[in-house]
């Protein structure tokens, strides 16, 4: 980028020189040329903009430390229930599923490990103990945790109305709207179930992909998968 | 609580994360993140998203929803909900703002507990506001119940005094499940209502760009006023009148109690507002003396009533001297007389008024700064809170203190020319900074790769073509656009927090085996049943945990002052 600034200088051939904005060439060489600060040491100083340092708290301050830390913890742990066996109620922390690799070895620290592992499916969130009301949650999502049967049930008895309104064919079109609507979420949360465990066991099935989903124009449906398709 | 939705790009939503993995745990942070990355999602979706079963999204969803985290459209949570609405289009929105909040939790806290009006009762409040924040919101039978059940009565007086004390105060506010659904959602609804009718009253369909603006005003104003009124004092404590045959003068005439079934939860700006103040109060102490600093502070918490906001430009109501007298406590009566040069009288009151007519900008000193408070009438002087300059000039002092610690100080002057001149060229700015032309480019040069100020060009002729002019034919200005500079500041103190809580959770998992052999030592006596080497473990894991909180506590400060605090320049 050196429009213009070929004329203000003599002898050209020095290319590659940016131009900054402002500031004519001679300055610029001016800059470039003079030696850098501290040429030949070989730890040069620190200038001190780049060592960051951590005044120490004040008082306010480390009751402020000391009471965060604190809260984590209960969060992490949980609230003390015996005091002799040491278990903790930790109800926020939902249990992760553990994928079983091969074969598991229990070891000694495990004997100690914390004893909320001795509760191992008190899953269900208690509302009491949590302190839920049930009037702060939509019914929907109540229900999907602490009654999910009833979920299905709702979905599944309406799927017999929808039959019997369209020979009637009439006055009863959002009714029928509605329960074609809800068997249809029930219909897919039951699809929802059995897939999440079907994706993670279809190893074999998924591994050998032989590319016949890849270049398709597009015309297909997308969701083919990768060769999946032929072995189920 | 509508929060100020500043400064939520990647480094929030990175930022919000991890408080949530923190508090809840793996399952609950993945849903939180999808919710977080893809916005406004039903639970069909949201479970098919996060790869979990339905029921653990529901359980996860129920845990978020319970702190205040996440919020619905579903419209099922008022109190008359209209009839034949599917659950299958209810949809769930991450609050971040709210997450964020959590951040100051410990400042909380230590703020309860060294609030002086609570005096012995310091330590209950404090008990209580962490159950609430344990719990997200409790109701107030399941507080009196948890914390005084064991049928101690002066615990429970004392429970219920501190009780009412953090309620009248509005640090706790009440809250119902109408305020679960989103205020996005209900003002689209309000404003959709609020247009039909007006096309049925004006009988068009096509309403003119006024009325729409219109809708939207009233429709957005409606909303929050009712949403207001949701959490207003009166829905939570009710007062009945003390039969007392002799009534003391200047008692409280009522019996005030709280019903058993309405729920809490924090108030963070009443929370915010004590923060400020602290900010205003050393600011009038970096501003004049230490004197000065005990007078603001007294203004300060005479001027806190239950109608403050974090967000109001001064005070609502005015403060009345005697106030201001009542509040300052005796032992900093001997600090304040030297603070004042040239009076001689003793009293306090002349001191102190002299001390609020500095504060006031009387003397007409407004080089350095404005006025902190301003005064209205002449013969009883009340006094208001000047909230927004002062914070505007808090937030302008850390972006210049944040220059001189990182750049130098020559760039900080250089940095306060060309904010004060709006835009300027180099020759301004070395006239005004007083530094050489070439110290000037190097300076402002470095402050343009921090992203502090920006370039324009300007040709110097009317020539035809504007862009790809050659450099010699412009004039190159300087300038600083504040929004943009508060922003990218704010995204970085994010980012610096999100790093301080991962790396202490990366610290505690290096040491998940020394961990669970001190737990096992504290359940068979002590901890000093470990080696010494498990100790001076424990000790350098406790300490740079001290350390990264330290960090932690200081950057969530800075972030309130960038954010929270009133004044935000205007673009």
């Amino acid at each position: 980028m050196s429009r213009g600034g070929f004329r203000g200088r003599g002898g050209g051939g020095r290319g590659g020189m940016p131009s900054v904005p402002g500031m004519s060439h001679e300055a610029y060489r001016e800059i470039m040329a003079a030696p850098p600060q501290h040429a030949g040491m070989l730890y040069p100083p620190l200038s001190s903009a780049s060592v960051a340092f951590l005044p120490r708290p004040s008082d306010f301050e480390s009751g402020m430390i000391r009471k965060e830390t604190e809260l984590e913890e209960t969060l992490r742990k949980g609230i003390m229930v015996d005091q002799e066996q040491g278990t903790y109620w930790c109800g926020w922390r939902l249990p992760e599923v553990r994928k079983m690799v091969g074969i598991e070895i229990e070891t000694y620290s495990d004997l100690f490990a914390r004893p909320t592992a001795a509760a191992p499916n008190d899953e269900e969130l208690d509302p009491v103990k949590m302190k839920m009301d049930e009037m702060f949650f939509p019914p929907s999502l109540w229900d999907a945790y602490f009654e999910p049967e009833k979920e299905q049930k709702r979905g599944k008895g309406k799927v017999p109305k929808k039959r019997k309104t369209l020979d009637s064919d009439g006055d009863d079109k959002p009714d029928g709207e509605e329960a074609e609507k809800s068997s249809n979420a029930s219909s897919a949360e039951e699809d929802a179930e059995y897939e999440d465990e079907s994706d993670h066991q279809d190893y074999d099935a998924n591994y050998f992909d032989n590319g016949e989903g890849d270049d398709d124009e597009g015309g297909e449906d997308e969701d083919v998968g990768n060769g999946g398709n032929f072995d189920e | 609580m509508s929060g100020v939705t500043r400064g939520q790009g990647k480094e929030a939503v990175r930022l919000c994360e991890h408080i949530v993995r923190q508090a809840f745990g793996n399952v609950v942070c993945r849903v939180a993140s999808v919710l977080l990355n893809r916005g406004r999602l039903p639970i069909l979706i949201l479970s098919r998203l996060s790869a979990l079963t339905r029921k653990s999204t529901a359980a996860s969803l129920l845990i978020l929803m319970q702190h205040n985290l996440v919020q619905t459209t579903s419209l099922t949570l008022l109190p008359d909900p209209p009839q034949g609405m599917s659950s299958s289009d209810d949809q769930y929105e991450f609050d971040v703002s709210e997450c964020l909040h959590r951040l100051r939790y410990g400042r909380v806290l230590a703020l309860t507990a060294g609030w002086p009006t609570f005096g012995k009762l310091a330590s209950t409040a404090e008990e209580i506001v962490r159950m609430v924040m344990l719990y997200g919101k409790v109701k107030v039978r399941d507080l009196r119940g948890s914390l005084a059940g064991d049928g101690d009565a002066i615990r429970a007086s004392a429970v219920q005094e501190a009780m009412l004390l953090l309620v009248r105060w509005r640090f706790l506010i009440p809250t119902c499940p109408e305020l679960q659904i989103l205020e996005a959602e209900i003002i689209q609804r309000r404003y959709n209502h609020l247009k039909t009718q007006t096309q049925r009253n004006s009988g068009a369909k096509v309403l003119s760009a006024n009325q729409i603006n219109e809708a939207r005003l009233s429709a957005r104003n409606q909303v929050l006023n009712e949403r207001d009124a949701l959490q207003a004092l009166e829905k939570v404590l009710t007062r009945r009148e003390k039969i007392n045959k002799k009534r003391k003068k200047g008692e409280d005439e009522y019996d005030y109690d709280l019903k058993p079934d309405v729920s809490l939860r924090i108030n963070h700006d009443r929370y915010g507002i004590l923060i400020r103040d602290e900010l205003i109060v050393k600011a009038a102490e970096d501003r004049w003396n230490v004197g000065a600093g005990i007078v603001m502070r007294a203004v300060c918490s005479a001027a806190v009533n239950e109608h403050s906001t974090l967000s109001e430009a001064r005070t609502g109501t005015d403060v009345m001297f005697n106030e201001i007298i009542a509040r300052i406590p005796h032992e900093a009566y001997p600090v304040l007389g030297p603070g004042i040069i040239g009076g001689t009288s003793k009293s306090t009151a002349d001191i102190v008024r002299a001390y609020l007519a500095i504060l006031a900008g009387e003397d007409q000193m407004l080089a350095n700064g404005s006025a902190f408070l301003s005064k209205t009438s002449s013969t009883n002087p009340a006094y208001k809170i000047e909230l927004e300059r002062v914070c505007v000039k808090i937030r302008e002092a850390l972006l210049s203190e944040l220059v001189r610690q990182r750049v130098g100080e020559k760039a900080g002057r250089v940095l306060a020319v060309v904010t004060k001149a709006k835009i300027a060229s180099e020759q301004t700015v070395r006239d005004c900074a007083m530094l050489p032309l070439k110290d000037a480019r190097i300076h402002l040069a470095r402050l343009q790769k921090l992203n502090l100020v920006e370039t324009t060009e300007v040709p110097k002729s009317g020539a035809k073509m504007r862009i790809n002019m050659p450099s010699a034919a412009e004039y190159h200005l300087w300038s600083v656009d504040l929004p943009r500079v508060y922003n990218s500041l704010l995204s970085n103190i994010y980012k610096t927090i999100g790093n301080t809580i991962q790396r202490r959770a990366a610290e505690v998992e290096k040491r998940t085996t020394l961990l669970e052999r001190e737990a096992k030592a504290v359940r068979l006596g002590g901890r000093a049943l470990l080696q010494t080497k498990d100790q001076n473990d424990l000790g350098s894991l406790e300490e740079s945990v001290k350390k990264l909180v330290t960090g932690q506590e200081r950057s969530d400060l800075v972030a309130f002052i960038l954010r929270d605090l009133p004044g935000w320049p205007a673009k």
